[in-house]
């Protein structure tokens, strides 16, 4: 991060915000910037030399609902979107319970927990089971992508140049399992550290839907296991939710991925067969 | 960069540089001491303030961020019926804080009862994730929060809770 | 600045304090573990702002330690990341923060050693030997030997304000305002550093709150940077840490390993124990003599056994110093002395709880050769409530049979219990200065009022009221006209370190003496009456093979623990589930004070043996900053149960640390019995947990 700022814009609508960024391409923009300043420990922050202030447009710190869908701004913080109650899917609210403290939680927002560079923050997991879906503005574009496409497994969000997460959709369906598990200590986001989310829904007995995302350095999903169960019967057979655990397990080993690992992916592992295992005989 | 903001309900300027956190500003520019310099990364929860309607770390939170905004010290809180209802159900169960964590404390189990009048045990203890300090003796605070409510709620209403 | 009536109770944190005209003072530490320092290039430095180095400092570079003194700033060899080996000094904080970090500190660089359970003699701070009794005749006819090894890790205090000090010349005096537990310390060490006599310092000590041992000596070591500064600039200067600053080099709880082998009789009775502890000082070793002693007493438990061989070894490594926690290394011992004395009752297959109450001592028992417990020991008493309480023996049993019938750890909870017996030693052992001459004073002024004088510090309004309480009890007066003084230096008599009891103990015990001679003069006497009264260690313990024939310890407390655990399989964390404790205090003041402070060293205790972990890399705590260090939220409290055993004694006993020696032995107990293996590390590693679940 570079050294002393040098100046804050204070942007009230998208207009105003993508003309600061014209005139000054390397602004950063900062919403709650608990993200930014993480673990800065000294007298004086290190800024980034331009900022883009979001705190004052409006429009970002919108919540709307619909029949199918919660909208939450970026700039939305994570205590708002909690204090929505029971509208907000269980799986999420789960999430944001847990994140990192009841003070941070009043400053840091969703869309800084989204892009987030360093890793996958825990907000992740219950997003991406959810599909929900992501706004991305420039000052003349706007697209829609998926949480898994925002982000790649690692790396940085696929975010464009001066394109800036406005919006956040998520869609409201009804899920009978939920389970979600912080793993690490209560607000230390660590290398060991990660949340796990698994959802399912079934309809006459039948599976019709189960998803599973651990994020922590990376966002690990694969919709192609998640099939496998998809249109068995409840409860599953020990064979059916043992093999869903098996052919996580052989995921893992086969890419030999290094994340997770060690005892992250040993617990990630137990709280796969915890998930399916829920759906067993 | 000059910042205005409304602190303590009175309309304030400061001059100051936008990479300075709130906790020093209110400390050193307005000599306001109750919040303290706990940990500087948000967890030790002794810098609490309220801005804009919420308790937050103020070591988190840059000048820039504070422009337009109402803060709200613990000295200011420490005025209001809303103060006395904690600091008495505090006082009933005999909580001894340390005094560095008064503000962390004080505004903890005031955000909690602002959005929850009755809270049970759980929802305590967790509304106090935020606020690390080696004096606290969780069975007290559970005590000294569930007083204040019932303080509050005989205040407000004229009845338990 | 104390529990003052003048000053309302109002408490003064060094952060709060900000004299007109303050200069700021930063330290430039070493960026290298060991090496023999050249020298130091500054940036350039604009008008008033200074580097002060060790060759300008009037007096000794060196401060007390009790054990092994440590160098006010680095002369010649620096011995620790982030030893201090400038002050940079100036008005303006940022920059002077600025331009101390820009200082580069240029050295050649030494091996470092970091590993302190493999050692040469030329790294010792201190070492104890002594046998009682013959431990080889004894083994030669046991039925059965016992051995293991136990291990500790650091744990950081983590008080609430980070540590800092002030000096401001106020006409002919120097005043240091900083948080400390032994005023009289930071008097004598910055009197000593600057070349003036101790007379013209006054020291006021500020708001320590729970402090937990982290505020013996570390504060007059920064003491004497700000005297430095100030006398160099003729400015008031303030030196304060950051968090960070403050968690990366201040002292920490040390690490040990301790070994015991145990010679065992037929029906399961001590024959011989040996017990060799050795821990990691860091670079200079302050206090490592208590430390010492009371690791090497406490590994020899309290248990019967005529015949012993202890070792004891503090290490010096190229780590920060270590310093006191809670306890002085009483709770590392007893740590592993209880591990084992369950190690002997599993291999005797006696069940914890009998072995522990067949042959913990009691009065008229012979310990350390030839010492007698003069005192009842409620041993079996203690044991007794914490098992009722907890409903130790169904649940011991149920989670044996559970422990035993399982084919795999995902075969129903994995539950433990635990239990252990253990003691707090009140007062200072160690000879030398730390033994006394200490005092209080007071005055039953003409009208009437008695002004109680004292250097001793405490974090709680309690104790003093108990310093009122007695005092009122002595010479029938009200709460009203007892006033304790300002513990400035100036005004009250060195008191001594505000540790171990000390508080509760020795200082209470001179108010108590000094009221019964005011008693006896009052009505004979013209007012006012001002007594002195005294305290001195009867006898320092000595080692070197020389027979105990007198009990260590002014004072013991005991206490009996018992803790639940279930280990979640799929984390492979043990949550607690309940603790139980029974303590024996003496007499109890303040039945709610007593309990809420051994309910909180509980939570304190259960986060050194679970979680707390810090591990320096490279001589570097870096890497484990503020935002990692994994203290306990209070969501996640577990459910704790205290008694007391109720006598008719008069004398109160420190109870603070009890806990940090009862409960992470039986924690560990009972997670070794959950996962059907024996955990003697702690903090415990979920991965050790993982490795015994999936072995299993």
């Amino acid at each position: 991060m570079e050294g002393l700022h040098n100046q804050v814009f204070f942007p009230t609508t998208m207009a105003d915000l993508f003309s600061s960024w014209a005139r000054c391409p390397d602004a950063v923009p900062y919403a709650g910037g608990t993200d930014l300043i993480l673990g800065q420990g000294g007298r004086s922050f290190l800024l980034p030399r331009n900022i883009i202030s979001l705190a004052p447009i409006e429009e970002l710190r919108r919540i709307s609902r619909t029949e199918r869908y919660l909208e939450i701004g970026a700039a939305v913080t994570l205590a708002e979107i909690f204090a929505l109650g029971k509208i907000v899917p269980e799986i999420l609210r789960s999430s944001l319970s847990e994140i990192a403290n009841p003070q941070v939680r009043n400053i840091a927002t969703i869309g800084g927990s989204l892009c987030c560079r360093r890793r996958r923050l825990d907000v992740f997991a219950p997003l991406a089971v959810l599909d929900a879906r992501l706004e991305l503005r420039t000052a003349t574009t706007s697209r829609w992508v998926s949480v898994g496409r925002f982000a790649p497994e690692s790396g940085e969000p696929l975010l464009e140049k001066a394109e800036l997460l406005t919006r956040i959709r998520v869609p409201l369906e009804s899920w009978n399992y939920n389970l979600y598990t912080r793993i690490g200590g209560i607000g230390i986001p660590t290398e060991d550290s990660a949340s796990f989310s698994f959802i399912a829904r079934a309809e006459n007995d039948i599976l019709s839907e189960v998803r599973l995302a651990l994020a922590g350095m990376e966002l690990i999903r694969d919709r192609s296991i998640e099939n496998t169960i998809v249109g068995k019967s409840l409860p599953l057979t020990r064979k059916h939710a043992s093999g869903f655990h098996e052919r996580w397990r052989d995921r893992l080993n086969a890419l030999n991925a290094p994340y997770p690992a060690d005892l992250l992916r040993d617990r990630f592992l137990n709280l796969v067969e915890q998930a399916v295992m829920g759906l067993a005989e | 960069m000059t910042i205005e903001f409304i602190l303590n309900g009175e309309d304030v300027v400061v001059q100051t540089s936008l990479d300075r956190r709130l906790i020093d500003i209110l400390r050193e520019n307005f000599k306001l001491l109750n919040a303290k310099a706990g940990c500087r990364v948000g967890r030790c929860g002794s810098c609490s303030v309220i801005l804009n309607g919420k308790v937050i770390p103020s070591c988190l939170v840059s000048a820039f961020r504070i422009r337009g905004g109402e803060v709200i010290t613990l000295e200011g809180f420490s005025l209001t019926d809303e103060y006395q209802d904690i600091a008495s159900g505090f006082s009933r169960a005999g909580v001894e804080n340390c005094g560095y964590c008064d503000a962390a404390k004080i505004l903890a189990a005031e955000a909690l009862l602002e959005q929850n009048p009755r809270p049970n045990k759980d929802e305590v203890l967790s509304a106090f994730n935020g606020v690390l300090c080696r004096c606290t003796v969780p069975r007290l605070l559970v005590d000294g929060v569930l007083a204040a409510a019932d303080i509050r709620q005989r205040r407000l209403y004229g009845r338990a809770p | 600045m104390s529990d003052s009536d003048d000053l309302n109770g109002k408490r003064v944190f060094v952060e709060d304090l900000h004299p007109a005209g303050l200069y700021h003072a930063a330290l430039v530490r070493s960026k290298i573990a060991h090496g023999k320092l050249r020298g130091i290039e500054t940036p350039k430095l604009s008008h008033g702002n200074i580097l002060i180095r060790a060759s300008d400092i009037p007096g000794q570079n060196r401060m007390e330690g009790y054990g092994d003194d440590s160098p006010i700033l680095a002369a010649d060899e620096i011995k620790y990341i982030g030893e201090p080996v400038a002050i940079l000094v100036g008005p303006d904080k940022s920059i002077v923060d600025r331009l101390a970090s820009e200082c580069v500190v240029s050295a050649d660089i030494l091996p470092a050693n970091y590993s302190f359970e493999k050692f040469s003699s030329d790294r010792l701070a201190a070492k104890r030997t002594a046998v009682f009794g013959d431990p080889d005749d004894a083994f030669a006819k046991a039925a059965h030997i016992v051995e293991g090894v136990c291990r500790t890790g650091r744990q950081e205090h983590w008080y609430a304000e980070p540590q800092g000090a002030i000096a401001s010349f106020s006409y002919d005096k120097l005043e240091i305002f900083t948080a400390t537990q032994w005023p009289f310390h930071v008097r004598s060490t910055v009197s000593s550093v600057l070349d003036v006599r101790a007379e013209d310092i006054v020291v006021h000590p500020c708001e320590v709150g729970v402090h937990l041992d982290g505020k013996i000596w570390y504060p007059s070591l920064l003491s004497a940077y700000v005297a430095l500064a100030a006398l160099v600039c003729r400015k008031p200067v303030k030196l304060f840490l950051t968090r960070e600053e403050d968690f990366l080099f201040s002292p920490k709880r040390p690490p040990s390993v301790i070994r015991h082998r145990s010679a065992i009789g037929k029906t399961g009775e001590l024959l011989a124990l040996e017990a060799r502890a050795v821990i990691d000082v860091g670079a200079f070793a302050p206090f490592a003599d208590e430390t010492l002693d009371r690791m090497c007493l406490g590994s020899i438990g309290a248990y019967r056994c005529p015949n012993v061989r202890v070792e004891g070894f503090a290490v010096r490594t190229n780590t920060p110093p270590a310093g006191p926690f809670a306890g002085f290394g009483l709770a590392q011992a007893f740590f592993a002395v209880e591990r084992h004395a369950s190690h002997i009752a599993e291999t005797c297959e006696i069940d914890p709880v009998d072995w522990r109450k067949a042959y913990a001592l009691g009065k008229n028992d012979s310990w350390i050769g030839k010492t007698t417990q003069k005192d009842t020991i409620p041993s079996a008493e203690l044991i007794d409530s914490v098992v009722t309480m907890s409903d130790y023996r169904r649940k011991w049993a149920s989670y044996e049979l559970l422990k035993n019938g399982r084919e795999s750890h995902k075969d129903g909870p994995l539950r433990g219990i635990g239990i252990s017996f253990a003691y707090q030693g009140n007062g200072f052992l160690s000879h030398g200065r730390l033994s006394g001459n200490f005092s209080v004073e007071a005055t039953l002024e003409k009208n009437g009022t008695l002004e109680i004088r004292t250097s001793a510090v405490s974090g709680s309004r309690e104790t003093a009221a108990l310093w009122r309480r007695v005092a009122a009890e002595a010479l029938s007066l009200s709460d009203a006209d007892i006033r304790i003084a300002p513990n400035s230096t100036d005004r009250v008599p060195d008191s001594g370190p505000s540790s171990l009891s000390r508080n509760v103990t020795v200082v209470t015990r001179l108010i108590e003496r000094c009221c019964i001679a005011i008693r006896k003069q009052r009505f004979r006497d013209p007012l006012p009456i001002t007594v002195k009264r005294s305290f001195r260690n009867p006898r320092s313990l000595e080692w070197g093979g020389k027979k105990m024939d007198y009990s260590p310890f002014p004072l013991f407390s005991w206490g009996a623990a018992v803790v639940e655990v279930e280990i979640n399989p799929i984390l492979y964390i043990p949550q607690v589930r309940g603790v139980w404790l029974c303590v024996d205090g003496g007499k109890i003041f303040s039945e709610r004070r007593a309990r809420s402070s051994l309910e909180n060293a509980v939570i304190h205790s259960l986060g050194w043996a679970s979680r707390e972990r810090i591990e320096p890399l490279d001589g570097s705590f870096s890497g484990g900053e503020p935002i990692h260090y994994d203290l306990a939220p209070p969501s996640g409290a577990p459910t704790i149960k205290v008694d007391f055993f109720w006598n008719d004694s008069t004398v109160p006993k420190g109870i603070g640390e009890l806990p940090f020696s009862c409960v992470p032995a039986a924690f560990a107990q009972a997670v070794s019995q959950a996962a059907g293996v024996s955990f003697d590390v702690i903090p415990l590693d979920p991965r050790l947990i993982r490795d015994a679940l999936e072995d299993s």
